[in-house]
């Protein structure tokens, strides 16, 4: 048989294994992303002198390199730098220490809050100035007013291009074979390499991937709905439009 | 008190205030009035340290510093000791009437959370919005809103209250009330207030002094009898002369 579609479904189970691993990297390096865009953000706004331009830099050649090369070079590069770390300081540190994922997270959240980062900027700028200022004017510190107004107004102006972040991510774990981690398109390719039915193993992978961000993308619309309603409560929400436009990839 | 000798601000090469010397005692309400663009808000927001003024002696309370020096802590003590009411407001969009009020006590003044609630509800009570506790401000109009605003900067329990056009947002079937809010909160005496208005008759009615500020300057600083009623300056005059006072306060 050329093509057998019963083994595009009995392979889902085995698979599906491997599930945990795709979600625990794209839930960790998106949220490593955050953290991350949220401080090149505040660097650009506030045009921290040196960083800003390093920050500048980061993002443009970020954006301006594919994902797998970015991949691989972390994956390469590491160790090497970790060697001459060794030998400059007479440390021993071993790259056999550091797990797999640790390269795979680092590089795809580099890689995502470069693009995460404007989007976080934007909705950061968006939230009204008056707000700021009723906040400093009842005495509130800058962290307070960071903290209690600032982040909870810019989250629900960004949360529709994160969320597009987020499902970005889940496609791209896909391409952490390179760092020698085992998760779902890895697993699939292992198999298929004994039988070789890769074509059923790409379908079968195909439709795990459109499943899952199908489902992901629902739940994001459901809390963005309730963060509708909130704010239709709350009123405003300008900016958002700004935000979701600068986060679309290049 | 509250004091102000030789405050200067200036934008760009525009000098906003030229040199503002003025004195409110705590109880005193102080109405400062002038023609749009005279400096009376960026006056009010210098206070606050919305804006930061170039120079400067500012007292509040035994406190007093160099403007042109303040520290962190000089700022951090004139906005806990001050409360801003913006003309536009400014009630925090994503919290309800009674987050808008415990949200400084809690997160500046780290009262407990009951106790802030406590306070928050008599507070609404006396503005009279004890039915709108949990509405979030696009739910109330532009009347109530303000007096969530009051209600928020009275909770601070402020050392002197500063009110920005607070009624010049609002419709005119509003403005009574937010006048009679502010009116009862003047009649505490506890605090002293500093209103910049265009209501006449309410300034007239309620402040015990009067300032006229054109183009940074003070020219007229009397009670509101002297300053209506026999303003020394030509400027003073003019303006005065242009907005109708009704009748029952003809002097």
């Amino acid at each position: 048989m050329i093509f057998d579609p019963r083994l595009v479904f009995t392979r889902i189970p085995k698979i599906l294994k491997y599930l945990p691993i795709t979600m625990e990297i794209a839930i960790g390096a998106t949220l490593i992303s955050l953290i991350i865009g949220f401080i090149v953000a505040l660097i650009k706004i506030r045009k921290v002198p040196v960083l800003h331009q390093i920050t500048a830099f980061y993002v443009s050649f970020t954006r301006g390199t594919p994902i797998l090369v970015q991949l691989y070079a972390t994956y390469v590069g590491i160790p090497i730098i970790l060697r001459l770390f060794n030998a400059h300081f007479g440390t021993s540190f071993s790259v056999n220490g550091i797990p797999p994922i640790v390269f795979a997270l680092l590089a795809l959240s580099l890689n995502d809050a470069a693009y995460s980062s404007e989007a976080i900027r934007a909705a950061i700028q968006a939230v009204d100035r008056g707000q700021i200022e009723a906040a400093h004017s009842i005495g509130m510190t800058t962290w307070q007013t960071l903290r209690r107004i600032i982040i909870p107004e810019s989250l629900v102006i960004a949360l529709p291009s994160l969320g597009n972040a987020f499902i970005g991510m889940i496609k791209g774990t896909s391409l952490v074979f390179v760092t020698a981690v085992v998760e779902m398109s890895t697993y699939g390719r292992q198999l298929a390499g004994r039988d070789f039915r890769y074509l059923e193993m790409y379908v079968t992978l195909a439709i795990i991937y459109w499943v899952i961000t199908f489902v992901v993308s629902k739940l994001l619309n459901l809390w963005e709905r309730k963060l509708k309603c909130d704010e239709r409560a709350a009123g405003g929400g300008a900016g958002r439009d700004t935000a979701a436009r600068l986060t679309e990839k290049v | 008190m509250i004091q102000l000798q030789g405050l200067r601000k200036r934008f760009d090469k525009h000098q906003v205030l030229k040199g503002i010397d003025f004195t409110a005692q705590f109880g005193e309400v102080l109405a400062i009035i002038g023609a749009s663009g005279s400096g009376k808000s960026t006056l009010l927001r210098c206070i606050d340290f919305l804006e930061t003024p170039d120079e400067g002696i500012i007292t509040l309370a035994g406190r007093s510093f160099d403007a042109a020096k303040a520290t962190k802590s000089d700022i951090a003590y004139m906005r806990r000791n001050t409360a801003m009411v913006f003309q536009n407001f400014n009630l925090f969009k994503y919290k309800t009437a009674l987050e808008n009020i415990t949200e400084g006590m809690i997160t500046v003044q780290k009262r407990p959370k009951a106790e802030a609630e406590k306070r928050a509800r008599e507070l609404l009570e006396k503005v009279g919005l004890g039915d709108r506790m949990d509405y979030y401000p696009s739910k109330l109009s532009g009347g109530q809103q303000q007096r969530v605003a009051i209600a928020r900067s009275l909770a601070l329990e402020p050392r002197a209250m500063l009110l920005d056009e607070p009624t010049s947002a609002l419709d005119p079937e509003m403005i009574a009330e937010v006048l009679t809010v502010i009116k009862n909160v003047a009649r505490e005496r506890s605090r002293a207030m500093i209103i910049v208005s265009h209501e006449m008759n309410f300034v007239y009615e309620i402040a015990d002094r009067v300032i006229f500020l054109d183009e940074g300057e003070v020219l007229e600083n009397g009670t509101p009898l002297e300053v209506f009623g026999a303003p020394k300056t030509e400027r003073a005059r003019q303006f005065i002369s242009r907005v109708n006072l009704s009748n029952n306060y003809v002097i």
